[in-house]
């Protein structure tokens, strides 16, 4: 798959600033949003995004494209958070305490509530099912790309993923699948 | 069964939002956990995008940590050499007041030796010790200039020194095509080594049968002017701007 940030990697890789420039306005929302998503608060996903931009910038050099410029940034996003969460050994906070489950299925008034809940949401799920929720619902990575950035392998990631929305869909309050057959991580 | 085990309902559902399964989507039960995973996923994707002052310091930080080798040299610029040729011009030009008035000449001198030891790399040697101080200092930016853009005066004398040529476009299509083979910028301005006349010494031609010395001197806009001057009197058998 071509990378569509491929010339301004080149160009900022031989020096060129202004590329350099163009091409981390165009992920840091992205980052941010990440980072926002995986910290749980603002001010930590402020910090995280920038932890990861700076590593990112500072291992351009050695960036080989191997990868999309996107999928290697959002592998030193999720890095930079998981070792801001240990160095900080912060657990989910625990002032966040599980959103009051709703009766009934999802209707469209309640995805404004939705969006309020998701952070607690979110914040419920180990870190290992949030991260390849996360990486697969807002950063739109595929499976082999998640496997990628975790390191783990694509099976693995299928199922934390199934695994992590079903999570969530209970934090959310939604109602259980009829069929309660437990499936296990490979 | 855990707070984090998926039913095969919710592995069916989990598949066909991501296009990967081939699960049976006329379930009621699995079409039904589709539209819940789908409006996680929406809200997931939802989030605030940092405030603009946030999204510049980290833009800002980023930037300030890239290491030198994302950084161009600035004397790698061409614009630098530019600027050098411009630096060079300006202390040339003092020289050549300085001399002018010393000598009281209105001919160029092909003797006076002031400057040629700016080309050279020697120290330059000023007659006149009323103004030597002055002049080092000028004649110092100066070859300092000229030692920056030898390689590429060098390069150019390659391709047009030693030749003779019979027009202006003559010698100003072979300067552009020097100029375009090596991809090079006309060399910075320094001093004659021969004649007190301010310009990078590219090598000796032949025009219209006069044996002279070609120079190139760089204006304030980048543009290339050709310059030949005789070898016997100094005085100029051509001058030519190179578009």
């Amino acid at each position: 798959m071509a990378d569509p940030d491929a010339e301004l990697v080149a160009a900022a890789q031989r020096g060129d600033r202004s590329a350099l420039d163009r091409l981390l306005r165009r992920h840091v929302d992205r980052v941010h949003g990440l980072a926002r998503r995986l910290m749980g608060s603002e001010a930590d996903a402020a910090d995280a995004a920038q932890e990861a931009l700076i590593a990112a910038v500072r291992g351009l050099p050695r960036f080989d494209g191997r990868s999309t410029f996107s999928t290697w940034l959002y592998r030193i996003t999720t890095n930079s958070c998981l070792d801001e969460l240990r160095r900080r050994s912060r657990r989910p906070d625990p002032r966040a305490e599980l959103p009051e489950p709703r009766a009934g299925g999802p209707t469209v008034a309640s995805a404004v509530s939705d969006r309020l809940d998701i952070e607690s949401a979110l914040r419920t799920l180990p870190m290992e099912f949030r991260t390849a929720v996360v990486l697969r619902d807002l950063c739109e990575l595929d499976y082999a790309e998640i496997a990628d950035v975790l390191g783990i392998p694509p099976g693995t990631v299928r199922s934390r993923i199934a695994r992590g929305r079903a999570a969530l869909s209970r934090a959310l309050g939604n109602p259980e699948p009829t069929t309660e057959r437990p499936s296990n991580e490979p | 069964m855990s707070d984090f085990d998926a039913t095969p309902i919710d592995e069916q559902a989990s598949d066909l939002l991501d296009d990967n399964g081939t699960a049976d989507n006329n379930d009621p039960a699995v079409v039904a956990r589709v539209r819940q995973f789908a409006s996680q996923k929406a809200a997931i994707a939802d989030v605030d995008p940092p405030a603009p002052a946030v999204r510049e310091r980290l833009v800002a930080a980023a930037l300030a940590a890239a290491p030198e080798s994302n950084v161009i040299p600035l004397r790698r610029r061409p614009i630098l050499a530019v600027g050098a040729g411009l630096v060079a011009a300006a202390a040339a030009a003092s020289l050549i007041f300085v001399v002018s008035n010393r000598h009281n000449d209105s001919r160029l001198s092909s003797a006076t030796g002031t400057t040629a030891a700016a080309t050279a790399g020697a120290a330059p040697q000023v007659k006149a010790a009323d103004t030597a101080a002055a002049t080092e200092a000028a004649a110092a930016t100066t070859t300092a200039a000229a030692s920056a853009a030898a390689p590429a005066a060098t390069a150019f004398a390659g391709a047009l020194a030693d030749r003779s040529y019979n027009s202006p476009q003559e010698l100003v299509t072979a300067y552009q095509a020097a100029r375009d083979a090596l991809a090079a910028p006309p060399p910075a301005t320094t001093v004659s080594p021969t004649c007190s006349f301010a310009g990078e010494r590219i090598g000796s031609i032949t025009y219209q049968d006069t044996p002279a010395e070609l120079f190139v001197t760089t204006d304030s806009f980048g543009h290339a002017h050709l310059t030949a001057l005789a070898i016997e009197d100094c005085h100029r058998v051509i001058e030519v701007a190179v578009p």
